[in-house]
């Protein structure tokens, strides 16, 4: 519900809520009251002699870097009006190293929210090699809505494209974001990142407050940022070069290892708990049409959890996803009736109206404010609602289902899904939740069951069927996709990971995927091939087999992050190969069995003959956790040598 | 159990034959703990070896682990000992190629037992070393067959940078048979 907006290179997140736009409607700048452009947006910026000193004879250096821009300077100023406004200029200097970079970043975006806030464009010019000054044409300014679909929003993104780019040039760019926070339902707060794609060689905070002493509160998580108070009411915060973010496969975000600056009105955690509570709690009115349906799951339910469980799938699935998010409405949810008589409602609303079918119902339930945006507590360094983009619901009334739910979701059991295992949650109550804490992470998010049946003929034709089953967080979240894709998508899907799985397929196998509807149950994929592999039949034979599957699915949990922590999801796959030999042959030995136990988890496997049957049990068992760069390679390792003592063997003898 | 000749012919997969001495019944735990205190390195292709103070000696028929039908063409005993006054064996093999695995030595283990015909392969487990960072190990069961029952042998074969090492251990003694592959498992090989 609170939304962050990004002027290319450069996070803000403010407080607004996800709302999409089914259609992206654009006009130029001088179209909207909340846009000015001012006539000289061409004059020296203030910066422009020391950024001219700030790179000059570095350029050869950043030719080789690899890097097509660098961000000279940015600074920001934020300014707390005794007239309930905050204004927030700042400015961005941008040096092109190469044409690349001004294909990347020749444009800056700048992300406002219209309702509340305005924007002044106050120097927007490219700085030639040639000491030429050329300034952004108004005329070429566009403003765009949000891209979101399933959000309509006041969101908007001007764009203030940078013409004739050349290596070596420099763009300078100020704007000015002006709020009023006046009757704002939430406490203002800002973020400002410290680290971007590219580095940047200098960074000032100014944060000036004109009301009573107090009034703000700040912090940051990065260490390099010198901050102090140069008179009453001014805070300064400096920071010298910062380099690039270094990037990895596996970030949960990079907002939880991007160092910020965060900046609000002074709130404990408890204020703000209570404060966005009071605006659910004004909204929990039940109307006539929800009493029926109340009616319906207490005549049907007599168990709290049933009645929970039932009214969970009613509100997920009967009420859809769907944001009208302008101004305020990205944080203050509607009366329950309405989005029960709508059916759709956004994160917030859904929320509000289960709470208010759960009271009615009589459960106790806490409504839950989260983040897909900052998942590590460590990362709040501030009692701040620009944390928080997102809303659940928490109840002792499911303690199966981890606690919580998450209704925007349809077609899904109940329970969180993979994105917020072990997120971060502030409790919404009257009094006030004392602090965040960490939600639930379940002990595996991936349940994957493989049923290999492998059938060796009496020619040595080898005939194989494979089912698999997933569950899970992690399954109900490729469910999710699944359910969303074309028919043709899907049984590409399904090629896909057969080839990947089985290396490049010689031939397509038959395919089909079932128990997509089937909610809270694992659904599943069933191939069928005949292997271009023969098998020997005649004499003393040993066969040496691969589960493909359980190697492509335990390499598919590890990642190549030598930067950042990722969040390892964890596994339970049970894997069962039955080996049905022909009549003549006879099973002389079994392989080995498996105890390959570590701090990781355990790779365990038995064999079981039966008549012509050699049918082998594997199970590898890993909690979900997060993992640090230093301890990845432990990890790898582990896999690595497990795997390699997985070949699945047996002795047969054909006379 | 007394002393007893060396169970020529037996000798798991015709590769070693057992000369005794009389010494130490107890079963090495380490081999640090072996009878004569130290282990010398026994080069490929020696006949036989009897240590300096008579403790035991071992005699290994033709050139070590060339048995017939073998892929493995370098491996090399490295120490053996026998213990007097028992039907206890003990031999260790290191594969010289890095790259052979412990499915290698284990295929090439059961061809060579399945060759001799004097033995049953009864089970394998593999698990972790104690040692090292999850280097794996295999123990192999076996056991003599019909007429030539009590006779029960385990083969530890743990992974090693520098190659695969086997283990070796067999008794007559049915009743030693779970104390031997306790002393086996019980190996500490520093493999890292």
């Amino acid at each position: 519900m609170i939304r962050q907006g990004r002027s290319r290179g450069r996070w803000i997140v403010s407080i607004w809520i996800p709302c999409l736009v089914l259609s992206a409607a654009a006009g130029h700048g001088e179209d909207f009251d909340w846009l000015s452009i001012e006539d000289g947006i061409g004059a020296p910026h203030a910066l422009e002699s020391a950024s001219i000193e700030a790179v000059a004879g570095r350029l050869d250096e950043w030719v080789d870097s690899g890097f097509g821009f660098v961000e000279v300077a940015w600074r920001t100023h934020v300014r707390i009006k005794a007239a309930s406004e905050v204004e927030v200029r700042q400015s961005v200097v941008r040096l092109f190293v190469n044409d690349a970079g001004a294909q990347q970043a020749g444009t800056i975006e700048i992300t406002i929210e219209t309702d509340r806030s305005s924007l002044r464009v106050e120097r927007a010019y490219l700085l030639l090699p040639d000491g030429r000054r050329q300034a952004v044409d108004p005329d070429s300014v566009q403003v765009t809505d949000s891209q979101d679909p399933d959000l309509f929003s006041t969101l908007k993104t001007v764009s203030l494209p940078m013409g004739g780019v050349v290596p070596g040039s420099v763009a300078f760019v100020e704007y000015t974001l002006i709020r009023r926070i006046e009757g704002d339902p939430l406490p203002w707060s800002s973020l400002f990142n410290m680290q971007t794609l590219v580095p940047i060689l200098s960074n000032e905070i100014v944060v000036e407050n004109e009301r009573e002493p107090g009034w703000f509160d700040w912090a940051t998580n990065d260490p390099g940022l010198e901050c102090g108070t140069v008179s009453a009411g001014r805070l300064v915060c400096r920071r010298s070069e910062m380099a690039a973010v270094r990037l990895d496969p596996a970030v949960r975000s990079y907002l939880d290892v991007i160092p910020h600056f965060v900046v609000g009105q002074r709130v404990t955690w408890r204020e703000l708990s209570a404060r966005v509570a009071g605006l659910v709690e004004a909204k929990l009115d039940v109307s006539d049409e929800m009493e029926k349906a109340i009616a319906r799951i207490r005549e049907e339910f007599e168990e709290p959890e049933a009645r929970a469980r039932e009214l969970y799938r009613v509100v997920s699935n009967q009420v859809r996803y769907l944001g009208f998010e302008h101004g305020d409405a990205a944080v203050v949810p509607r009366p329950a009736s309405l989005t029960w008589k709508r059916r759709f409602g956004d994160c917030k609303d859904k929320v509000t109206l289960f709470v208010a079918m759960a009271r009615a119902l009589d459960l106790e339930v806490t409504p839950v404010l989260t983040s897909v945006s900052f998942f590590e507590p460590g990362t709040f360094v501030l009692p701040a609602a620009s944390y928080f983009d997102h809303m659940i619901v928490c109840s002792d009334a499911l303690p199966r289902d981890g606690g919580c739910v998450d209704v925007t979701l349809s077609s899904s059991p109940p329970g969180l899904p993979f994105v917020l295992q072990g997120g971060v949650a502030l409790e919404l109550t009257r009094r006030g939740a004392d602090s965040i804490r960490p939600l639930p992470r379940r002990a595996a998010l991936w349940e994957f069951g493989v049923t290999r049946d492998i059938r060796l003929e009496c020619d040595g034709g080898i005939r194989e069927k494979v089912d698999y089953r997933q569950g899970g967080p992690w399954g109900e979240t490729l469910r999710s996709m699944l359910v969303q894709l074309s028919p043709d998508e899907r049984e590409q899907y399904l090629a896909n990971e057969y080839a990947q799985a089985m290396g490049v397929s010689e031939q397509r196998p038959e395919m089909e995927l079932g128990g997509l509807a089937r909610v809270g149950r694992p659904w599943t994929v069933h191939y069928a091939s005949t292997r271009a592999q023969r098998a020997e039949m005649k004499g003393a034979q040993h066969f040496y087999d691969v589960n493909r599957w359980l190697l492509a699915v335990a390499r598919s949990l590890v990642s190549e992050n030598r930067h950042h922590d990722y969040a390892f999801p964890g596994i339970r796959l049970e894997a069962v190969s039955r080996y049905r030999l022909c009549e003549e042959a006879e099973i002389e030995y079994e392989g080995a069995a498996l105890d390959l136990a570590s701090r990781w988890g355990s790779l365990t496997r038995r064999y079981e003959t039966r008549n012509d049957e050699v049918i082998v049990r594997s199970m590898l068992s890993m909690d979900s956790r997060v993992v640090s760069p230093s301890e990845n390679e432990d990890l790898r390792l582990y896999l690595s040598r497990s795997l390699d003592q997985s070949a699945i063997q047996f002795g047969y003898r054909v006379d | 159990m007394g002393c007893s000749t060396s169970p020529a012919g037996w000798a798991i997969a015709a590769l070693v034959t057992i000369g005794l001495g009389c010494a130490s019944s107890r079963i090495p735990q380490t081999i640090d703990e072996t009878p004569a205190g130290r282990i010398d390195p026994l080069p490929a292709g020696t006949d036989r070896v009897v240590s300096s103070d008579g403790s035991f000696s071992i005699g290994i028929v033709g050139r070590a682990g060339k048995g017939p039908g073998s892929a493995l063409g370098h491996e090399k005993a490295e120490f053996g000992l026998v213990l007097p006054d028992e039907d206890i064996g003990l031999v260790a093999y290191r594969y010289s190629g890095a790259q052979t695995s412990i499915d290698d030595v284990v295929h090439h283990r059961r061809t060579l037992v399945r060759s001799a015909g004097l033995l049953h392969f009864v089970s394998e487990e593999r698990f972790f070393l104690s040692t090292g960072r999850y280097r794996a190990a295999s123990l192999c069961a076996w056991e003599g067959d019909g007429r030539r029952a009590s006779r029960y042998a385990y083969s530890l074969i743990a992974d090693t940078p520098g190659g695969a090492v086997e283990i070796l251990a067999w008794t007559r003694d049915a009743r030693g048979r779970d104390a031997l592959r306790a002393a086996v498992l019980r190996f500490r090989l520093e493999v890292e």
